[in-house]
């Protein structure tokens, strides 16, 4: 009876949420920030572990710990889920004007610290998803950082955003032409073209209208009906997750970004194509055919920037996805990040 | 805010026959101490567990259905992994209780809260080293507002005890210089003694 009883409730948690071997939360402590970090997966077999910087600014990390293309890398990765400062569920006495691009790396750089020493020293590989490029980019120019790290992912990753700005304006005004040659919305889409015409470049005051553009167009995800939204209802309610606190965090740190001369806004504006041929470490970039946030001019020219030599580096286009195929695609990305980690 | 935690505590401290309140007596059932006790199942979001313990003061009663109503309570909930908080403070109400023991009550409250990491706690030290990190918490101020439905045993069956289910809100702050909203879900037996 009491085995009956034991397998029974064993059942029903493992019915709550995803099952994993690796379950490990813990906290980082970085300059006044507390930042949750997730650790599911397996890391008995590869000895990799995939750490996912998430974009935004301001997106949760944790977040998408239960979305179809992580449960399935969890099968055979450790995948840690990092809630950055003033993101996600984080929380500690940070203040806005630490929202620079080194202390993002600094950050990045003790989270990675942390899970070597507590997860024996695994293979780790960097995963930069939009806003996760910048930061990727910025840890990966240190030379000494890039040594500790065994791959790098650039999910349709920025490097640079005024030059993501600029073929995200380019993009849209090209949907939107198609759009109204094909006799759709004819008013709405002449309207934005007009206002695109106003506003060349595009600043970052501007970003909200631009990615409701993009969003309608079809650049930001392709199949909606995949988009975890607010999440499940397992994560919400049993997950080391605060939703209404990940709402919070992102509006604060947008809200920063689009304040000209704040430490957000800097960092959003700030170029390091120039770092890309330092980065010499084996890389894979993802891209989405139909990315309209981050096109995917920018990441063959991220690709052609690499210092990795050519047998080391990658292009992959994923077809019928749009600004993350994590969530147009999840078997395919899976399937490229599966091919990529088990050459390392 | 001040405001109500003012005059919850002016109320509290004043004797009753100096507010001249009048205490219905027609109903035994009703004519019974108006102190009581609470325990209280306390979810963060419904699913957070917590407990809340604490005491209940009618203050004043207008006729048999109508009562004016303070509370202190003390509590704690878990958000698993993430943090756990400990909470003190109290509740100024009003409940009104139909004759055949179906009651309805609106109380605002305001506590001191106390958050703790619920899990290890890492930082990196100059060498590069990553060593655990002691956690002392963050203060926060908790105002609330509640609803509750229930039934109040005693009007029927003389048995002095209320049970209520009480959907609340509560702020928390300041959490990364804001406010956050929360929602939690209580299931409360109130004694009267």
């Amino acid at each position: 009876m009491r085995a009956f009883a034991l397998s029974l409730a064993v059942a029903l948690l493992s019915a709550c949420g995803p099952s994993s071997k690796l379950d490990d939360t813990f906290y980082v402590r970085s300059r006044g920030a507390d930042m949750p970090v997730w650790v599911r997966g397996d890391l008995s077999t590869s000895n990799v572990m995939l750490v996912l910087i998430s974009g935004g600014p301001g997106g949760p990390g944790i977040f998408f710990a239960d979305s179809p293309g992580f449960v399935r890398l969890s099968k055979k990765y450790g995948v840690a889920f990092w809630d950055q400062r003033l993101s996600g569920s984080s929380t500690g006495t940070a203040g806005v004007e630490t929202l620079t691009l080194d202390q993002y790396a600094e950050d990045l750089d003790a989270v990675v610290q942390v899970l070597k020493q507590r997860h024996g020293d695994p293979k780790i590989v960097l995963l930069g998803w939009s806003w996760g490029g910048m930061v990727g980019t910025a840890y990966l120019s240190s030379a000494a950082r890039q040594q500790g790290i065994a791959g790098w992912i650039d999910l349709d990753g920025v490097h640079s955003s005024p030059s993501a700005m600029s073929l995200a304006r380019a993009w849209a005004m090209a949907r939107a032409r198609e759009r109204v040659a094909q006799g759709q919305d004819v008013e709405k889409w002449n309207a934005e073209l007009a206002w695109y015409d106003a506003h060349s470049p595009l600043s970052m005051a501007d970003m909200v209208r631009h990615g409701q553009n993009v969003a309608a167009l079809g650049g930001s995800i392709r199949h909606p009906e995949k988009d975890p939204g607010i999440g499940s209802a397992w994560m919400n309610f049993s997950g080391p997750f605060n939703g209404m606190l990940t709402m919070s965090n992102q509006a604060t740190v947008l809200a920063e970004a689009m304040k000209e001369g704040s430490a957000m806004n800097q960092a959003m504006l700030t170029d390091q194509t120039g770092a890309l041929p330092s980065l010499t470490l084996p890389s894979l970039l993802l891209w989405g055919e139909y990315d309209g946030q981050v096109p995917l001019a920018h990441g063959q020219e991220a690709f052609q920037k690499l210092g990795t030599p050519a047998d080391r580096k990658s292009l992959v286009v994923m077809p019928d996805a749009a600004h993350g195929s994590l969530l147009d695609q999840p078997d395919g990305f899976a399937a490229a990040v599966e091919g990529f980690a088990d050459g390392l | 805010m001040r405001g109500s935690a003012l005059l919850l505590a002016i109320m509290v401290a004043t004797p009753s026959w100096a507010r001249g309140e009048e205490i219905a007596t027609a109903n035994p059932a009703v004519d019974r101490s108006r102190l009581g006790v609470m325990a209280s199942y306390f979810g963060e979001t419904g699913t957070h567990p917590g407990l809340a313990f604490g005491v209940d003061y009618g203050l004043l009663r207008i006729g048999e259905p109508h009562e004016l109503f303070a509370r202190g309570q003390l509590g704690s909930y878990l958000h698993p992994r993430l943090y756990w908080g400990a909470f003190a403070g109290g509740e100024l109400g009003w409940r009104s209780t139909a004759s055949f023991g179906l009651r309805g009550e609106l109380a605002l409250g305001f506590a001191y809260l106390h958050t703790l990491l619920a899990s290890p706690v890492y930082e990196v030290g100059s060498d590069g080293r990553a060593r655990a990190s002691t956690d002392f918490g963050r203060p926060n101020v908790m105002p609330s507002i509640s609803f509750g439905a229930g039934w109040d045993l005693g009007r029927r069956t003389g048995v002095p005890l209320a049970v209520m289910l009480r959907p609340m809100v509560f702020w928390q702050l300041p959490v990364n210089h804001a406010a956050l909203l929360h929602a939690a879900g209580l299931l409360s037996f109130t004694y009267s003694l």
